[in-house]
């Protein structure tokens, strides 16, 4: 009866985190495709080819982003100016957010633009970072997942 | 050894024959003792698998496999934006300017907080002094 219980409970904690990772594909799967919405999608086996590109350093850059490419496993980018098709996408990121293990790790808001950035951090690793911006009539909605360190990513502020 | 040499087989045969056995005199019941506890573990699995449990292995094994092919099935396959690594890499850098951007306003704007707060406090730290 215990090793019931115990492989159940396995179960459960690998559908839990299955869920988290699917929901993203499921919000990408949703608004991609949809009319007025742009939507790009790199997966890990892109990125693990793109780790054979040469770094690319463009002299006009503040910020040198070739290291911290590396340490990326797979990105989703969602964009819509529709407002009706923008407000339901920031509904689900952040209902997402809600249920998820992410924190706010900075908030800005300019005139009418709100732009937040979440990660889910272990120690020094950021495993995942999502950034959604809205202003009135538009959503942004940016996902990466990969093995971030925390360095890399404070450099990114110019 | 020596008087090995004169003793034939025939002889030797007889004395091995003519040697007592030696068997724990106790064998017997130990050897009772073993297949009783034997039979009484048998009886004991037996009663302790009832057919509940059972079904309930049986049950909790159709729930896995079930949850399991639900999981498959419901992993929505995407396909790559880019086939090409250099335009793929190019996207990626774009979004994290963006990311950089973002977050560069942030740390301008509680930089910002940070200098307004300190205005009053200078002022307070004179009046103070």
């Amino acid at each position: 009866m215990k090793k019931i219980i115990i492989l159940l409970l396995a179960f459960a904690v690998s559908m839990v985190s299955s869920a988290a990772q699917n929901s993203k594909k499921k919000i990408y799967s949703e608004y991609s495709g949809k009319p007025g919405v742009s939507a790009v999608y790199i997966s890990p086996a892109m990125f693990k080819l793109m780790k054979t590109v040469p770094d690319i350093e463009i002299n006009s850059q503040e910020v040198n982003f070739s290291r911290f490419i590396r340490t990326l496993e797979g990105m989703y980018i969602l964009n819509t100016s529709d407002q009706d098709i923008a407000s339901r996408l920031a509904k689900d990121v952040e209902s997402e957010l809600r249920y998820g293990k992410h924190e706010l790790l900075m908030e800005a808001i300019e005139e009418n633009q709100t732009t937040r950035i979440y990660i889910v951090q272990n120690d020094s690793i950021v495993s995942d970072l999502i950034l959604l911006s809205r202003d009135g009539h538009s959503t942004s909605y940016i996902s990466i997942t990969g093995e971030m360190p925390l360095d890399e990513l404070s450099k990114m502020i110019k | 050894m020596e008087y090995m040499k004169d003793v034939s087989f025939s002889d030797m045969e007889k004395i091995a024959s003519d040697a007592p056995d030696r068997v724990p005199t106790d064998l017997e019941s130990s050897l009772e003792e073993l297949t009783d506890s034997l039979e009484a573990l048998r009886r004991l699995n037996r009663e302790d698998r009832h057919p509940s449990v059972r079904w309930t292995s049986i049950a909790a094994g159709f729930v896995l496999l079930a949850g399991l092919a639900f999981s498959l099935s419901n992993k929505p396959r995407l396909k790559d934006t880019f086939d090409d690594p250099f335009l793929a890499y190019a996207e990626a850098e774009k979004a994290l300017m963006l990311i950089s951007d973002a977050m560069s306003t942030g740390a301008e704007k509680s930089n910002e907080a940070v200098e307004a707060f300190e205005t009053p406090k200078e002022i307070i730290d004179k009046i103070i002094r």
